[in-house]
């Protein structure tokens, strides 16, 4: 095996949480460590905040789609009523022979 | 210009005392001829009270680096450390591992070699019993692979047959994966949205590909891995799972065209025939090199010795009824219809490299006799009757 940086020096009491200063180990590698984590500290952040806008951005297009649904059934409930009064009109037999005569189609 | 590459060999562990210290053993054996090789201990502050300091004392004792960090960071985090730490250090090359694994000796010298078959290569990973869809198939392989002298056997045999030969893959398994250290510049680190782990290497991957790219299974060395046990009991896996399914909706998401893309790949990429490839090149060797016995019976139940090779066949000799079986690998012996029981006798001789040790007759079919004839070998006297009704 080549030689590795290891550090000889003796090894200091070990809490426990093992943390890595207390093993005596690697300035380098917590550095590395400490640097890294703030960049993903950051990134995190900034990924959270990108979350919330397409999150609420998401929640506005839901509300407004949700009303236009609503408003379309409500228009659709209208004209199904309507439809059924005039049916039941005393008219509606005559007003359909007219219809049929102007298309040239039978019943 | 010096050809000696210099490659920083990241452990991640998590918990793991029953199989940590043999991959640590392990590593420690790798052969340091060709390239300069460095492990690196990455403890992801585990939480067995005491484990890390007994770690820290054996990689103390075997002259290998080890760091225990503060806190815990997750499989995504701690994978970033090895690279980063090969990067700020000067390496040339990174190996990701498992701790769950046995590595063979000749692990850096073919990965190596894999990784300069074309400048193009961003990733190679080992060849193994348990790398997901590229696995090479065997029959318990804890029992049969888990020791490191049939790992060093398997990936020198393995070379031989295949030496710096890579087939490329829609994903990386970071189990075993050697990535060139240009490679972390260009494409990154593993994305800590992970979280604890799973499908950060698959998304590395598919990065390194849409930059135009390769990801890479070594055929040339071979590394066993037992398998996730630790990552259920930790936690990182719901019990009975196989992969986090938050994280795989986050690659579908980034990537819509993988899974097909990986249906097409088992399909169509040649899978099986590198499997079969690879399982002919390691019996073929095996019986060559230990001789072989020849066991002629319709059940295949009739369990021969797995250290012993052996070829089976069927009494009747048909077409595809002849396969040699060496620790759990099964290698199909190529047959023709219409193959005469010569014939038969000769494809047998030419893939043992010579006569049989010794033929465990369990049943007789209508062409057994001439089988044996042909082979050269006399039937054992034992009278005995069909085993199948």
């Amino acid at each position: 095996m080549t030689e590795n940086s290891t550090s000889t020096e003796p090894r200091a009491a070990v809490s426990a949480n093992g943390a890595s200063v207390e093993h005596g180990a690697d300035a380098s590698l917590d550095r590395l460590n400490l640097e890294q984590a703030l960049l993903d500290f950051e990134l995190a952040n900034r990924r959270v905040v990108d979350l919330a806008r397409r999150v609420s951005s998401l929640h506005q297009e839901l509300l407004a789609t949700r009303t236009e649904l609503a408003q379309l059934k409500l228009q659709r409930s209208a004209g199904g009523r309507l439809e059924a009064r005039l049916r039941a009109s005393r008219l509606f037999p005559l007003a359909r022979r007219v219809v049929w005569m102007v298309r040239g189609t039978r019943p | 210009m010096s050809d000696r590459a210099r490659v920083l060999l990241a452990i991640t562990v998590y918990n793991g005392r029953d199989f940590v210290p043999d991959a640590i053993r392990s590593a420690t054996r790798i052969d340091t001829s060709n390239h300069d090789v460095d492990v690196l201990v990455l403890d992801d502050h585990s939480p067995e009270p005491g484990w890390s300091e007994d770690l820290g004392s054996l990689c103390a004792k075997l002259g290998v680096r080890y760091y225990c960090t503060p806190r815990n960071l997750g499989i995504p985090r701690n994978v970033n450390l090895g690279l980063l730490a090969a990067q700020a250090e000067g390496y040339s090359h990174v190996i990701i591992a498992n701790s769950d694994v046995l590595f063979p000796a000749n692990l850096v010298d073919a990965m190596v070699a894999a990784c300069a078959a074309d400048d193009r290569i961003a990733s190679v990973t080992a060849w193994s019993n348990n790398s997901s869809i590229y696995s090479i198939p065997s029959d318990d392989p804890v029992t049969h692979l888990g020791r490191q002298d049939r790992v060093d056997w398997l990936s020198t045999t393995l070379n031989d047959r295949f030496g710096a030969t890579v087939f490329d893959a829609p994903a990386g398994i970071s189990f075993c994966i050697m990535i060139p250290a240009w490679a972390i510049a260009q494409v990154g680190l593993m994305d800590p949205v992970f979280g604890r782990g799973y499908c950060e290497e698959t998304d590395w991957s598919r990065r390194s590909l849409k930059l135009g790219f390769r990801c890479t299974i070594a055929q040339g060395v071979f590394v066993y891995h037992a398998g996730k046990g630790s990552n259920e009991s930790a936690g990182l896996l719901r019990p009975g799972a196989t992969t986090v399914d938050e994280h795989e909706l986050i690659i579908d998401m980034r990537y819509p065209e993988f899974r097909e893309e990986v249906g097409r790949y088992v399909v169509n990429g040649g899978l099986e025939r590198r499997h079969a490839e690879a399982t002919t090149a390691i019996c073929r060797a095996a019986a060559r090199e230990l001789g072989y016995s020849i066991e002629v019976g319709y059940l295949t139940g009739s369990t021969p010795k797995p250290d012993v090779p052996t070829v089976v066949v069927d009494p009747a000799a048909t077409a595809s009824a002849m396969s040699c079986q060496y620790l759990g690998f099964t290698a199909e012996l190529d047959t023709a219809d219409g193959d005469e029981e010569a014939d038969l006798a000769a494809r047998i001789h030419e893939f043992g490299g010579g006569a049989p040790s010794g033929v465990n007759l369990l049943e007789r079919g209508p062409r057994t006799q001439h089988l044996l004839d042909a082979l050269g070998v006399t039937a054992p006297g034992r009278a005995t009757y069909p085993l199948r009704v």
